[in-house]
């Protein structure tokens, strides 16, 4: 009753500015935005705040290229949460308003236990190294938050939506004044944590190796197209069954995700010393350059672009990174080794929870969960268990939001509990309305926009023009301003977001009916195995009807 | 709530011949919204393989029946006694009855709006492997086929209510007699043993209530699946069922054959008084 109230109080006012400006604007012009809003408000929201946070870049500021990886990282963190909070409030319809509490739950669940470890290895009477340390940090942060998820939900979660959110938000807030006022938590000055990687590695010795060599140019060019010929060999059932374009875009996905993965694991593998490797500089950029060309590749609607045009330009990409690399030199670019590493885990951080959250979107539990947000009751009539549905999704959430918390801690090293205010969920929200509620990617640009756009006016652009100062205007309240304005200018206009949430979606599911053609499934050993495993069954009651009119 | 007492159900060798012969036993149910009695002590039982009605006057009571028996409202006294096939479901959360094969559908028809046809089909079926977090990620090869399986499934049902063309919209943008379809192809999915219909032809039109009519019955007949349905279409419900029961007041005042209920003469007091030539 109440969501039909809201909707229909909401909808005159869009409508009625729509209808004036359709009437106003050209009829031709007014079709082409409907059209193609969501690369529209992109082009003009993103444009003016990257090229503001370029240009420090031509005024010859090379030392500020710290500036630029401090602001990504953050980007990256925030993106990370935000997809977490997009989980519950986007797929779910679950207002969570206390989010920040998970935050802080998961940076001092990941702090204390990592301090206490640093200082037991210091004394020397720690069996195990520091990359041990921050494997336990992180894996007793996620477990932490997500009994912590547990703990808010069982109270919480029969609430209705008005009632949770004034509940999460205060629950929040109560945790941040504990936090506060509690001395052996550190209390009001916070916690340090001293990051175990500057003790571990010498920068010096991290720079000195920061070259790809052609040997490693190669290896990385063979797992290039041995990704992408594994996956057309091996699927040839898949590509059957699509037309020649799809068929093409698949299997380059398919394979440069793969690519992308491994590439990612291998720099973490570096990192963490697991491998005998020395750090690469420039391998870690390789992969996310590529990475970045895939995406734009992907969601920037140039799947035109014939395939091979597309590995030639990752070629030369991965030539024009190996020049670089020899003509920059070392320690030229001022960027201190664990920036670079925090960077790296905060990207692989994002991506983690990306792909986690998207795998579940794109599953049976996603749409489960999307038609509980839809319509809870009748969800119930059909047999679904709407408590235990948001229950799962609220720990898997609160489970990622304590990883990205962690890795939050790593980035600023001291946490302090004024760090988690209320407004920290508040920006989570607006980077989930502006990106795209419910659509992965969408929250993504939304976040890096708002966030580069705060870094824009932090920044040296802005922070060295006096003009701000001399009018008596703090440059940092002028980011919160326009991001207000950008807020109401979308809740009015684009409620939905830049990126509105992918609605008519059922070719995904064509695409898996070629399935069907296969005999005897369950006589194939990885499929019978899953069935017994699961417990559940490929057998259903075929449904059959007699030609009848 | 319902205590499961040994005296009143009987012996299990009772419960199951009882199971035998009906599909749903509902008795004695009661249901008061403060002062007013919405149901007093009302008792409908299904027979197995008939067609079986709930009328009666506007606020007597049959939505309440509904959400009462179906777990959405809590029965009011003790004395109910309600036996689905062998289950007593006096006591059971709205999802659990459903699991049990008993489903239902709402008077004010409700689907996933936002969602297309297909997946609103798709949320339906019960045990997918894919709605655990774990699965999701380790069983794919698993619940991919099985998403096959049901897309099939799902399109043959669509078929089966003729409404399949309009797979790839969104629920929201179906006309109002498209959704009822869908709201009982949803049901259809979950492999129902019972369907309790509320009022599934108000507001069609009489060639397409006279269609959906007919589908109901080749459920039953092809099937197995037994219905019970409130309606207040006099028309199809005296040529279609087999059993009806007649609620005024939250009392069941007359149960029988069409024939029987139109020669009834409280019937035609409390129900059909004003003119009671059109039944
Ligand atoms: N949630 C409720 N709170 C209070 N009273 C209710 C509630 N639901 C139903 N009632 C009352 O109970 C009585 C029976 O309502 P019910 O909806 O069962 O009627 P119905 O037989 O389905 O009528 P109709 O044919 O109009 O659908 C009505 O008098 C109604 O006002
Ligand atoms: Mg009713």
């Amino acid at each position: 009753m109440e969501k039909e109230y809201l909707s229909l109080k909401r909808t005159p006012i869009s409508k009625v500015i729509m209808d004036t400006l359709s009437g106003l604007i050209p009829q031709s012009v007014y079709t082409y935005y409907q059209k193609h809003k969501s690369v529209i408000l992109m082009i003009s929201f993103g444009l003016p705040v990257f090229a503001l946070f370029l240009t420090p870049l031509f005024n010859g500021n090379i030392s500020g290229l710290a500036y630029y990886l401090d602001a990504l990282t953050i980007a990256c963190i925030f993106a990370g949460m935000a997809l977490t909070l997009n989980l519950e409030a986007g797929f779910l319809g679950l207002p969570n308003f206390g989010k920040v509490a998970f935050i802080a739950v998961g940076a001092y669940s990941f702090a204390i236990p990592v301090s206490i470890m640093t200082t037991k290895l210091e004394a020397g009477t720690l069996g195990f190294n520091y990359t041990m340390v921050i494997y336990i940090g992180l894996a007793i942060s996620i477990i932490v938050s997500g009994l912590f998820g547990v703990l808010l939900a069982l109270p919480t979660l029969k609430l209705r939506e008005d009632y949770l959110a004034i509940t999460t938000i205060v629950a929040g807030e109560i945790l941040r004044l504990v936090l506060n006022n509690e001395d052996s938590l550190g209390g009001y000055s916070g916690f340090n944590i001293d990051n175990p990687v500057y003790i571990t590695y010498d920068s010096s010795e991290f720079m000195s190796s920061s070259f790809i060599t052609m040997s490693q140019l190669a290896l990385i060019l063979i797992i290039t197209a041995l990704s992408y010929y594994s996956y057309y060999r091996s699927s040839k059932k898949v590509i059957e069954h699509l037309p020649k374009d799809r068929h093409l875009l698949l299997s380059i996905s398919k394979g440069f995700s793969t690519f992308v993965i491994l590439g990612l694991l291998l720099v973490f593998l570096n990192y963490t010393k697991v491998l005998s490797y020395k750090a690469l500089l420039g391998l870690d950029m390789l992969i996310i350059i590529l990475a970045a060309i895939f995406i734009i590749y992907k969601s920037l609607l140039l799947n035109k672009i014939k395939v091979e045009v597309f590995y030639v330009v990752m070629i030369v990409v991965a030539i024009v990174d190996y020049l670089l690399g020899l003509i920059t030199g070392n320690g030229a670019t001022g960027i201190k080794y664990t920036d670079w590493y925090t960077f790296v885990m905060a990207l692989g951080g994002m991506a983690l929870v990306f792909v986690i959250v998207e795998e579940l979107y794109y599953s049976p539990f996603g749409r489960t969960l999307k038609s509980i947000r839809e319509d809870d009751t009748s969800s119930v009539s059909v047999g679904k268990s709407v408590f235990s549905f948001r229950l799962r999704a609220l720990v898997v959430a609160s489970a990622l939001s304590g990883f990205m918390g962690s890795i939050f801690a790593m980035y600023t090293v001291i946490i302090i509990p004024q760090t988690f205010l209320p407004l920290m969920t508040f920006t989570l929200y607006i980077m989930m309305i502006i990106g795209g509620t419910a659509n992965n990617k969408g929250v993504i640009f939304g976040a890096f926009v708002i966030q580069l756009l705060y870094a824009v006016t932090k920044g040296p652009l802005v922070q060295s023009n006096d003009f701000f100062i001399k009018n008596g205007l703090d440059p940092v309240n002028l980011g919160l301003i326009f991001v207000g304005i950008t807020l109401i200018f979308f809740l009015i206009y684009a409620p939905e977001g830049i990126v509105p949430e992918h609605r008519y979606n059922n070719q995904r599911y064509y695409d898996m009916l070629y399935l069907n053609d296969e005999e005897n499934q369950s006589e194939n050993p990885l499929i019978a195995q899953l069935i017994k495993l699961s417990g559940s069954s490929l057998e259903g009651e075929e449904w059959i009807t007699e030609g009848d009119s | 709530m319902v205590p499961v007492s040994k005296e009143r159900n009987g012996s299990q060798k009772e419960i199951v011949k009882m199971a035998e012969k009906y599909e749903l036993k509902a008795e004695n149910v009661y249901k008061y919204f403060g002062g007013l009695k919405a149901l007093d002590g009302a008792t409908v039982l299904v027979e197995k393989g008939k067609l079986t009605s709930l009328i009666g006057p506007n606020g007597s009571g049959k939505s309440t029946f509904f959400n009462v028996i179906t777990g959405y409202l809590d029965y009011d006294e003790d004395d109910a006694n309600v036996q689905f096939q062998v289950h007593d479901i006096g006591n059971d959360e709205p999802a659990e009855i459903a699991n049990k094969g008993m489903v239902r559908t709402f008077q004010h028809t409700r689907n996933f709006p936002k969602m297309t046809v297909l997946e609103n089909m798709l949320v339906s079926p019960k045990d997918q492997a894919g709605e655990s977090i774990l699965w999701v990620f380790l069983g794919k090869p698993l619940w991919k086929r099985q998403e096959a399986k049901f897309v099939v499934k799902a399109m043959t049902i669509l078929k089966f209510l003729e409404i399949d063309h309009v797979v790839d919209h969104l629920a929201e943008e179906l006309s109002g007699g498209q959704q009822k379809l869908l709201a009982i192809g949803r049901l259809l999915m979950t492999q129902p043993s019972l369907l309790l219909l509320d009022e599934p032809v108000a507001g069609v039109n009489p060639t397409l209530a006279n269609k959906i009519f007919d589908r109901i019955i080749q459920l039953k007949d092809t099937k197995g699946i037994d219905v019970l349905l409130i309606e207040h279409n006099m028309d199809v419900i005296m040529a279609f069922s087999d059993e009806i029961f007649v609620l005024a007041d939250g009392k069941v005042i007359a149960q029988g054959t069409p024939e029987e209920i139109q020669a009834n003469r409280k019937v035609l007091d409390a129900y059909l008084g004003e003119s009671p030539d059109e039944a």
